[in-house]
């Protein structure tokens, strides 16, 4: 039977590991999700259940008589958070109380002693004894776990709530779809012949465009930034449970039929000079992507090499058939992965890769006043023009591409200036999906000295926190490591970018989060010193050499035979 | 538009030009600040005297709405009230006739994106005041720490630590090559960080050690300041064998170094206008087909530096080194002064040695040479490097003069 300390690592594994800096994390515990966790990182599955196991061993460790003692949790150690068994079963009674509908807190302190073996404090107090008070016991849990994630450079997501449901309110924050939402959405996907090999994105722009959503469904899809990608990957997830289950699968230990598709977009640089365009493959990280994926090149096979939320861009050529046609290439080295798709597409949005100013590629839709390549097959330029007349669109130039011939054009500087672009029913809906900001203000971190491979800055080179938005006004609040430093409101300038004045603090995480008409947008920015500079791969030194003659080259100090 | 918004059409009567409607319009929306509110008007596309045009409105909050319209009713262009459309269905079964659709609030104008002006990685040193070495440390650890990336990523990391005039990203990237941390790809597109090393080299006194590639914060070494580029930190344990020597008895002579770069193809002179280089710099001379360094300028207004060589092929290469052979061609090379007493090796700055032969002088000592009265003064260059050095740019040095 698998340990507390088993279940520690596997739901660390299961929530952290392979998943980029910067991500939003949800620690979204259902009896689903322990099944889940449960086959994929531990053995022998138990007679009585994974969620009965996992409730078991977390017994095990934290109950003392009838109550729990909470105080013998180990502090972050710089690798794993003891408690996180623990925070991850307040949050699986919230999940199964959302089923039933009856979220109050007597209810679910009552639950927790169920779940847990242990007594309520007195007739007037149902929290578990060892709990007496939120701020002493379970608070502390979540705030570490906070901290963790930040340290880790991702976004933490559990909150606090209002009056007396401050406390549950951490663990009620940490589910994205609930039941019913869930329930909503296979109702859609029965009544719709999507393809079988849709990616997060693709589903979320689907979804948005059908009806009967429920109002978390709604919001939920109105998320943009490392919150959006939360969202569809675990839309992804739904839908290939869906998948598996109209297929007849009971999903135990049997691949899966959508997730094993890595998708991909498409990544356009120019030459420093000759500002020649070259469009290559950028394969899309999947959500919690483990090992080492190679892709079969004719007779080559090269392997993915993670960067960020992406693979690095793939060193094959996009041809003129393969945008018109699309492409598949089979993927070698894991076990749930197991093709590579470039879907046919007649636009593609291409955003500023965050890394590399000079380079474009398809990394999420546009953001307000976000400007962006379109690439666009000549079907389409009929709406475009029709879309710059209404003053909707705007760009700085267009030309056929010389990558692809007379059937694609490359829109230059294009920036969508009208909100109604998406609600404008005479232009293709096929271009407005694929640019249209999905909401009406955005957040962005631009400049400043980036750590590579981590969402974090250099202390005393912070990106600028930019803000756009179709409204004239966006109120904003800084917060560093969960403490509030500076709130305010930005006034939107329509003819240029406005950055919000930070008063940064020094090293640390801060979270910036803006708010307009109900609806937010956060971006983590992890403030770092120089000691924090990752280690380089041996294999990204020694790349080039300085050729001295036909045979030989310099790297540094060292001769070496000639590059090729 | 977003499923939780709630959107409404008000559609009006008018008499008068279209465009001051438009305009007037537009107006009244941004003064009394409504365009979160009222965002497009759709008008007639062939208006008669009267017409009618219809306001598309939008909220998140329904209460809204009624304020919303009040706050219209004070507008002298919408006197003529016609009808409330509550839907998108309404508005399509209103109209009858081709709408010119405009957008009135919701919107942001149109700028011109921001781009990095991007230098030439291989051009000649435009700056001259010396960098501070901390913003070299950290440029060094900051690249080391990528371990590779292209010309945009080393240019703006520059930038952002304080290097941010024309040439300084130019001027960085060739210290840290001569300096044996970093190479460059051949068309100066890419770039990449030596894998860490220790180099050693003679003295009088015995042996001297530093490092050299990658490195960190943290790295170890008994530090020399060096103002033109990241210190030298020396180390205790030695490399076999002495790198720079290696590296000048493994040098090829300058003809057939000319003859390991780059091929650019044919260069028409009737199209490009090519400016030929004399002490003074590029002239406008005509072109009579001479060897020697040139300045291209494309039709499309770019422009490239490439040398013309004795077989008649296009080169490319940097600039220190396309002047260099210029000179060489042209038997205008003045020789290089040795002090074997000091084991100091002087060269003319107007006639900076090829990346590959500096290098070798550098890597006698790991320091950058200084600059005195026109020479570039090299430290700790050994008699057997001097000599190496001399005998593949086949001239004899003269002797030291201080």
């Amino acid at each position: 039977m698998p340990s507390y300390g088993d279940w520690n690592r596997a739901l660390h594994a299961y929530f952290l590991r392979g998943v980029p800096a910067g991500s939003t994390i949800y620690l979204e515990i259902s009896d689903e999700t322990l099944e889940r966790i449960g086959r994929r990182f531990l053995r022998d599955e138990p007679s009585d259940g994974w969620a009965t196991d996992f409730l078991d061993s977390v017994k095990k460790r934290v109950v003392q008589g009838d109550g729990v003692n909470l105080h013998s949790f180990k502090r972050f150690d710089g690798t794993q958070l003891e408690c996180l068994p623990f925070l991850a079963t307040l949050v699986l009674v919230a999940s199964r109380m959302g089923r039933s509908g009856e979220l109050h807190e007597s209810n679910y302190f009552a639950r927790l002693n169920r779940a847990l073996g242990t007594s309520r404090i007195s007739q007037q107090n149902a929290r578990p004894k060892g709990m007496e008070t939120g701020s002493n016991a379970e608070e502390p849990l979540w705030l570490e776990w906070g901290r963790m994630l930040r340290l880790r450079g991702f976004m933490p997501t559990a909150r606090p709530g209002e009056g007396a449901r401050r406390y549950i309110n951490y663990a009620i924050s940490q589910a994205l779809f609930r039941d019913a939402d869930k329930q909503k959405l296979t109702e859609i996907f029965a009544q719709n012949s999507w393809p079988r090999d849709l990616d997060g994105e693709a589903l979320a722009t689907l979804l948005r465009s059908s009806s009967g959503l429920t109002t978390q469904i709604s919001v939920l899809l109105s998320r943009v930034g490392s919150d959006a990608e939360a969202v569809e990957g675990a839309l992804q997830e739904i839908y290939s449970d869906w998948l598996d289950t109209t297929a007849g699968m009971t999903g135990k230990g049997v691949g899966r039929t959508s997730s094993s598709t890595i998708h991909c977009g498409l990544y356009r640089t120019l030459h420093f000079r000759t500002r020649e365009p070259r469009y290559r493959l950028l394969p899309v990280r999947p959500w919690r992507s483990n090992g080492s994926i190679s892709v079969e090149l004719g007779e080559d096979s090269v392997q993915l090499m993670e960067q960020g939320r992406y693979f690095e861009p793939l060193a094959l050529e996009v041809t003129p058939e393969t945008l018109r046609d699309g492409l598949s290439l089979p993927l070698t080295g894991s076990v749930e992965f197991t093709s590579l798709l470039l879907p046919s597409r007649k636009a593609w949005a291409l955003t500023r890769d965050e890394y590399d100013e000079a380079a474009f590629g398809s990394f999420g839709k546009p953001g307000v006043g976000e400007h962006f390549v379109l690439l666009a097959h000549e079907s389409l330029s009929g709406d475009i023009e029709r879309a710059t007349e209404q003053g909707l669109l705007k760009y700085s130039s267009k030309a056929k591409s010389d990558a692809f011939g007379d059937e694609w054009t490359e829109y230059e500087e294009v920036l969508v200036i009208a909100h109604q672009l998406s609600g404008a029913n005479d232009i293709s809906s096929v271009l407005r999906e694929a640019i249209c900001p999905v909401s009406t203000f955005s957040l962005r971190t631009s400049g400043g000295l980036v750590v590579p491979g981590k969402k974090s800055w250099l202390q005393f080179s912070p990106p600028t926190i930019g803000v756009n938005s179709y409204y004239s006004e966006v109120g904003f609040s800084v917060s560093l490591d969960a403490e509030t430093i500076q709130e305010g409101t930005v006034t939107c300038d329509p003819t240029s970018d406005v950055a919000i004045d930070i008063e940064w603090q020094g090293v640390g995480g801060y979270e910036i989060t803006a708010h307009a008409r109900g609806r937010t947008q956060r971006v983590l920015v992890n403030l770092v010193d120089w000691h924090s500079l990752p280690a380089p791969s041996q294999s990204d030194l020694g790349v080039h050499q300085l050729r001295i003659s036909q045979d030989f080259g310099l790297m540094g100090p060292q001769i070496v035979a000639g590059e090729a | 538009m977003s499923n939780l918004s709630h959107k409404w059409y008000r559609v009006y009567r008018h008499r008068g030009k279209p465009d001051d409607l438009a305009s007037g319009l537009s107006a009244y929306v941004r003064n009394r600040r409504l365009s979160d509110n009222v965002i497009s008007l759709s008008l007639e596309k062939r208006p008669g005297k009267e017409f009618y045009f219809i306001l598309g409105l939008v909220t998140d909050t329904p209460s809204e709405a009624e304020s919303i319209e009040d706050a219209l009713s004070d507008c002298p262009l919408l006197r003529g009230f016609a009808d409330n459309l509550q839907s998108h269905e309404e508005f399509r079964n209103f109209t009858s006739g081709e709408l010119r659709l405009t957008t009135l609030g919701q919107t942001i104008q149109y700028r011109v994106m921001q781009r990095e002006a991007l230098d030439d990685p291989f051009a000649d040193e435009l700056v001259h005041e010396e960098n501070p070495s901390h913003a070299a440390n950290e440029l060094l650890w900051y690249l080391s720490s990528i371990g590779n990336g292209t010309w945009s990523q080393l240019q703006r990391a520059c930038t952002a630590l304080g290097m941010h005039r024309t040439g300084e990203a130019t001027r960085m990237a060739r210290t840290l090559r001569i300096l044996g941390h970093l190479e460059m790809s051949p068309d100066g597109a890419h770039w990449s960080i030596n894998p860490a090393q220790t180099v050693s080299a003679r003295t009088p006194s015995g042996t001297l050690s530093f490092l050299t590639g990658a490195r960190n914060a943290v790295a170890n070494g008994t530090v020399t300041r060096q103002a033109m580029g990241p210190d030298r930190l020396i180390v205790a344990d030695e490399a076999d064998g002495f790198a720079a020597e290696l590296i000048a008895c493994n040098l090829p002579t300058v003809s057939d170094l000319i003859a390991g770069y780059r091929e650019v193809g044919h260069v028409d002179p009737y199209n490009n206008k090519l400016l030929t280089y004399d002490l003074n710099g590029f002239s406008n001379r005509p072109f009579k087909n001479v060897p020697g360094f040139y300045k291209v300028v494309t039709p499309s207004d770019r422009t490239l530096h490439l040398l013309l060589d004795t077989e008649g092929n296009w080169r490319s290469g940097d600039w220190y080194s396309l002047r260099f052979f210029h000179l060489a061609l042209h038997h205008l090379l003045f020789a290089p002064e040795y002090d074997p007493a000091s084991w100091q090796l002087a060269v003319m700055e107007d006639q900076r040695l090829p990346e590959a032969y500096e290098r070798a002088l550098v890597l006698g000592s790991g320091l950058m040479p200084s600059v005195q009265k026109g020479w570039l003064i090299y430290q700790n260059v050994s008699p057997q490097l001097a000599e190496a050095i001399t005998s593949r740019l086949q001239i004899k040095p003269r002797e030291f003069v201080t």
